[in-house]
């Protein structure tokens, strides 16, 4: 059977719903690379521009991970994300992304490209390409593109009615064969959502009181594969929890908070910045949070400008904490852990 | 940027402004930038930002820039840049050229430019082109004759004289004599030329590739080691690419786009497709080596930076790589230079026949 590989990094956590499904409908094997860990980044940071941005090193160390072990790989180029505004683009790294793979990397695996650019087509022609490059039945394609647009959908919803417990890991159905909506660990929340019930399925060790009260609530804004992916952002979400707070994210705001925020700031042209200026305007203005944390990296080019005009543009009357943490390839567990610390007693204080 | 000022101030003055030219970027522009700037951010925005400080300390009340919102950073340097000098506590005026309208644009010297603004604008427009042409020739002949020059430095010399000569003109008439009298002061340079000097195509991001204090004054540098310096960019291209007016430059863009499109499929707003059409370029004529110049973090240039390896392999010719930011030293910069140049001299030296 034929076998897609998918880096675990970038889109995946956007899109992986709807490629697994499309694939699998297909009649497909799909194959995730490892969750990241010290070797797939070794990789991909020896394959690398040393300035660029970390979670591209990232990409090309899990694409190198499925170098050996699929026919196909599954590189998207994302021009135009679907939306409502579809109008912008993405980060010039991520429009350019399959060119640097295609030319820069040793890739045996022949490449499948995905490529959106919702200003010509949809996301269910994005899929076609796909097809044809497998030699897909039309027919068969249409109605696995059906299911897919389907799943990507609910995947959407889900993440903002479930308000995604980071803690858990990443968003795919093969982390654990339990469907989404049950998948949220449940013991460290004090308001469950309706139906779901049950005990945290991994005991993290103990840094502080593991009966500590949560009591706080901290809002975490920053890219979706920097705020998913634990090993990156050293578990920034975790860490929160075991200090006390309860953790929403910017990936988790409905589409209608973010673009009723974003309208009072203008000519964005990065349609994922616009996303997190609107979550942010969002967390410092409605007062439901009691800390933002930005989490943005070295070397992000929009990310630079994006904070500057987060800090500079939105001045609701009273602000909550905030803090930006910028990490990189050398940034170190334990300072990580010291910023948390130092923000949680400043954010408990008021 | 370079000698934009020539043309940019010619073009103000023509319209009535008083135009403050703030002084070559040093490391205390560079400095100052750095020190209100965001941190990443690439160098440009942090020359940039320090120059327009020195200008406010000047005693400018208007800042311009261009902006839009482009995939690269650039579009967003008015608007952030402005913002942080009012925070800062500076007050000024702010003409967004691209945010604002060109009628804004255009109404903003109604005061200044006299009884008939068209006309004083067509005028302001024709002195433009015409320094930022001669402008374009001065440099480029300069640079032919560098390699050549007796005396180390007197190309440069005399140059620098010309310039100012140009940037007195105050008319069409005054622009052309200007022109003739700096032509003839290079020409004048003496040479020998005994030898077959290297040649290097300068390619990479705009600002760095331009401005001599960010890189160093590369070109002078080169010429002065006895090679002949292609840069793939200049500050008249960029200056009229846009308007179209100069089939030359138009052809030149497309063809460059062609190259790239294999290479980069799409546009990503920066100057991609003249660093590696620029490579490519380099290639078929022949040249000796390309030396690639880019700010850090600057996202088009380390996706070209990503891609140039498999550019240099399929076309055969050297690509020096060098990144710029605040912290570069120019001992280093030009160790790497030096060492880069050693390397094509013994590639020639063993090229049969």
């Amino acid at each position: 059977m034929t076998r897609v590989g998918i880096p675990r990094a970038l889109s995946y956590y956007r899109y992986f719903p709807l490629w697994e499904s499309f694939l699998e409908e297909c009649g497909i094997d799909v194959v995730c690379s490892n969750p990241t860990n010290p070797n797939i980044l070794d990789m991909g940071i020896s394959q690398s521009v040393d300035d660029i941005c970390l979670p591209v090193k990232c990409y090309f160390g899990h694409l190198l991970d499925l170098n050996d072990k699929v026919d196909f790989i599954l590189v998207e180029r994302i021009l135009t994300p679907e939306g409502n505004l579809d109008t912008g683009f993405t980060c010039p790294k991520l429009m350019a992304l399959l060119d640097m793979v295609k030319h820069s990397l040793d890739v045996k695996p022949r490449i499948l490209e995905f490529c959106l650019d919702s200003k010509k087509h949809s996301l269910a022609k994005a899929l076609g390409k796909i097809a044809k490059s497998l030699g897909i039945s039309k027919r068969r394609a249409l109605q696995a593109m059906r299911v897919a647009v389907e799943r990507q959908k609910t995947y959407r919803l889900e993440l903002r009615q479930t308000n995604w417990n980071l803690a858990a890991g990443c968003p795919s159905r093969e982390y654990d064969q339990k469907p989404l909506t049950q998948k949220t660990p449940v013991a460290s929340q004090k308001n469950n959502p309706p139906g779901i019930k049950g005990e945290h399925p991994v005991k993290f060790p103990a840094r502080r009181n593991p009966e500590q009260k949560k009591d706080l609530d901290i809002a975490v804004v920053g890219h979706e594969y920097l705020l998913f992916d634990k090993f990156l952002n050293h578990d920034i979400c975790g860490k929160l929890e075991r200090l006390g707070a309860r953790v929403q994210t910017s990936a988790a705001l409905p589409e209608e908070i973010i673009e009723r925020e974003i309208q009072q700031y203008k000519d964005i042209s990065w349609v994922y910045e616009r996303d997190l200026i609107g979550a942010a305007s969002y967390f410092l203005s409605s007062g439901t949070v009691d800390g933002v944390i930005f989490l943005i990296c070295f070397a992000c080019g929009p990310d630079s400008i994006t904070m500057e005009i987060i800090n500079r543009e939105i001045n609701p009357k009273k602000r909550p904490p905030v803090m930006t943490l910028v990490i990189d390839e050398h940034t170190g567990d334990a300072g990580i852990l010291t910023r948390l610390e130092a923000f949680i007693d400043m954010a408990r204080r008021g | 940027m370079g000698n934009a000022y020539i043309p940019l101030s010619a073009l103000l003055s023509s319209l009535g402004a008083e135009v403050i030219i703030p002084p070559l970027p040093t490391r205390r522009t560079v400095e100052l930038g750095s020190l209100y700037a965001p941190e990443f951010v690439c160098l440009p925005f942090k020359v940039n930002l320090g120059d327009n400080i020195r200008a406010l300390y000047m005693g400018a009340d208007t800042l311009a820039m261009v902006c839009g919102a482009w995939a690269c950073r650039f579009g967003y340097y008015g608007r952030l840049q402005h913002r942080i000098l009012r925070d800062a506590g500076f007050e000024f005026e702010s003409l967004l050229l691209g945010r604002d309208s060109l009628a804004t644009v255009y109404n903003r010297f109604r005061e200044t430019a006299g009884k008939n603004l068209p006309l004083s604008w067509a005028k302001a427009l024709r002195i433009f082109h015409m320094k930022a042409k001669a402008v374009d020739k001065l440099e480029s002949l300069s640079r032919r004759i560098r390699p050549f020059e007796v005396k180390r430095g007197s190309t440069s010399r005399a140059l620098a004289d010309g310039m100012r000569i140009l940037h007195q003109a105050r008319d069409i008439n005054q622009t052309r004599e200007a022109f003739r009298k700096a032509r003839n002061k290079l020409l004048a340079v003496e040479t020998q030329d005994s030898f077959e000097p290297l040649n290097i195509s300068l390619v990479g991001e705009i600002y760095v590739v331009i401005e001599p204090a960010l890189n160093f004054s590369v070109v002078e540098q080169l010429g002065e080691r006895g090679v002949l310096v292609h840069p793939a960019l200049s500050i008249y291209k960029w200056l009229f690419r846009s308007l179209r007016i100069d089939p030359l430059i138009t052809a030149d863009e497309k063809l460059a786009i062609r190259r790239t499109r294999p290479y980069i499929k799409h546009d990503i707003g920066g100057e991609e497709h003249q660093t590696i059409g620029g490579t490519i370029k380099a290639a078929k004529k022949r040249y000796d080596g390309v030396i690639h110049l880019y700010p850090l973090t600057c996202m088009p240039e380390n996706i070209s930076r990503t891609i140039i390896p498999a550019v240099e392999r399929k076309y055969d010719i050297p690509v020096l790589n060098l990144c710029l930011d605040e912290h570069s030293s120019p001992a280093g910069f030009m160790t790497r230079i030096e060492a880069f140049l050693d390397l094509l001299t013994r590639k020639r030296l063993k090229k049969p026949g």
